[in-house]
């Protein structure tokens, strides 16, 4: 409750925080451009589930990706599926990139046929998105928050020269992404990129919320060690309510 | 009609109603508003269901579209339409247990899901060589950590020493648990930040919208 607060609080006072780079972001537009240089299309994943708080963020990510892909002209091809849940997200992206496209008055170039949903089986998917990286030759591939599936994406898109940005949003996946990809957003930076790419005030402001409540977590933590080792265990019996 | 429900202000009215139905009663026993929330829980439900068939519909017409005009690929998208029928079919007619509808699903998808994964191995050997270079102190580091974990996995050093182990369990209690809690913790709340930021109208790709 405190955050939902807080955070409501940062939004309407406005007052920019100090924000730190997020090179997988920062890098996003570059990639658009080295792909639409190359004269290749850029391909992008939101993940496969149904709405969770990584597909929500990851569709802001697409909502940018398409607008400046529309800007210069260029295709994005966004693979759906690996859930039944993404039946229900699909109509959402296709609104989404649709309307990137007709806000840059490119509204011709938008081909529903660009985001095909390949199947509901987690693996059949796979199949299908890999073959979509060998058949398409993105200039950029950037992998939303998949799962056992990210590392075939990062991999086959660097055997075909792609850019990798790729979202590590399970603890798991990280450190294999981080060796495959060529960036990588680590859990709350992808969560945070709606924010951080608008750079609308009001949006960049809720992230101080995070930066406090960590403060406090780190603050607790080290609290808790000392209290432990002073055989006090007032801070585990705290957390524990 | 429809243009009522795609302006942005209702849609966040519609989400943050239900967001409210939802939360009050985790927090408060409220016999009424439990009921309520139960229903949306099944009205969600009935969703998902529909949104197969209407899935179904719009990935078969999509296809028929491709056939037609003979666009890139289009045996394949003509192939999948024949198997999808060709299945929905024999599942009505002999029934789901018979082995007709059956095969098709165990003995070609299932394979080739296990097979599909099982080439994940390949694709971590690949990431893996092009990951071991030092090409600096960090990576080094990291290189080094991630050869002594390795050491102690494999059964063989267990049976000739006994100092990997240590080394491993030393990395994965105190720095892989540490990193594991910062990632956990940070997700949280930041999961948090965006709910509010969705239910303020902040986030309005979440509604297919434009920011």
């Amino acid at each position: 409750m405190l955050t939902f607060i807080l955070t409501i609080y940062y939004i309407r006072r406005g007052k920019l925080p100090y924000l730190r780079r997020v090179l997988a972001l920062d890098v996003i537009e570059d990639a658009v451009g080295r792909s639409t240089e190359m004269g290749r299309p850029i391909l992008e994943s939101y993940g496969t589930v149904a709405f969770d708080q990584f597909v929500i963020a990851s569709l802001s990510i697409l909502s940018h990706v398409a607008r400046l892909a529309a800007k210069v002209d260029n295709r994005v091809i966004v693979p759906i599926g690996g859930n039944p849940g993404s039946m229900i997200t699909r109509p959402v992206a296709v609104d989404i990139v649709k309307s990137a496209y007709e806000a840059e008055g490119k509204g011709e170039l938008f081909n529903e046929n660009d985001m095909p949903f390949l199947s509901y089986e987690f693996f059949s998917f796979a199949a299908g998105y890999v073959g979509l990286i060998l058949r398409e030759r993105p200039g950029a591939v950037i992998v939303g928050p998949e799962t056992a599936d990210a590392l075939m994406y990062v991999e086959e898109a660097n055997a075909v020269g792609a850019l990798t940005i790729a979202t590590g949003s399970y603890i798991s996946n990280v450190a294999v992404l981080a060796c495959a990809a060529n960036y990588i957003m680590i859990g709350e930076e992808a969560l945070a990129a709606g924010a951080y790419l608008s750079k609308e005030q009001s949006r960049i402001t809720s992230l101080r919320t995070v930066d406090i409540f960590k403060f406090l977590a780190i603050v607790l933590v080290v609290v808790g060690v000392i209290l432990v080792q002073l055989k006090n265990n007032f801070i585990i019996d705290l957390l524990s309510i | 009609m429809s243009s009522l429900f795609r302006r942005k202000d209702i849609m966040i009215t519609i989400v943050a109603f239900c967001f409210g139905l939802v939360l009050v009663p985790y927090f408060l026993d409220i016999k009424e508003l439990n009921t309520y929330a139960n229903n949306l829980s099944k009205i969600v439900a009935v969703v998902t269901t529909s949104a197969f068939v209407i899935s179904l519909y719009a990935q078969s017409r999509r296809n028929l579209i491709m056939v037609r005009q003979r666009s890139k690929g289009w045996p394949y998208q003509g192939f999948q339409l024949i198997i999808v029928f060709l299945i929905v079919a024999v599942g009505l007619i002999l029934g789901q247990a018979s082995l007709p509808y059956k095969w098709p699903i165990e003995a070609i998808q299932m394979s080739g899901s296990t097979v599909l994964y099982s080439i994940a191995t390949f694709y971590m050997i690949s990431a893996g060589a092009r990951a071991f270079r030092a090409r600096n102190t960090k990576v080094l580091l990291f290189l080094l950590s991630a050869v002594l974990v390795m050491l102690a996995q494999a059964p063989m050093t267990e049976l000739y020493m006994s100092w990997p182990a240590t080394i491993r369990a030393f990395l994965g209690d105190t720095f892989g648990k540490t990193a594991t809690r910062i990632f956990a913790i940070g997700l949280g709340i930041s999961g948090i930040v965006l709910g509010v930021r969705t239910l303020l109208g902040k986030e309005p790709a979440t509604l297919g919208l434009q920011g």
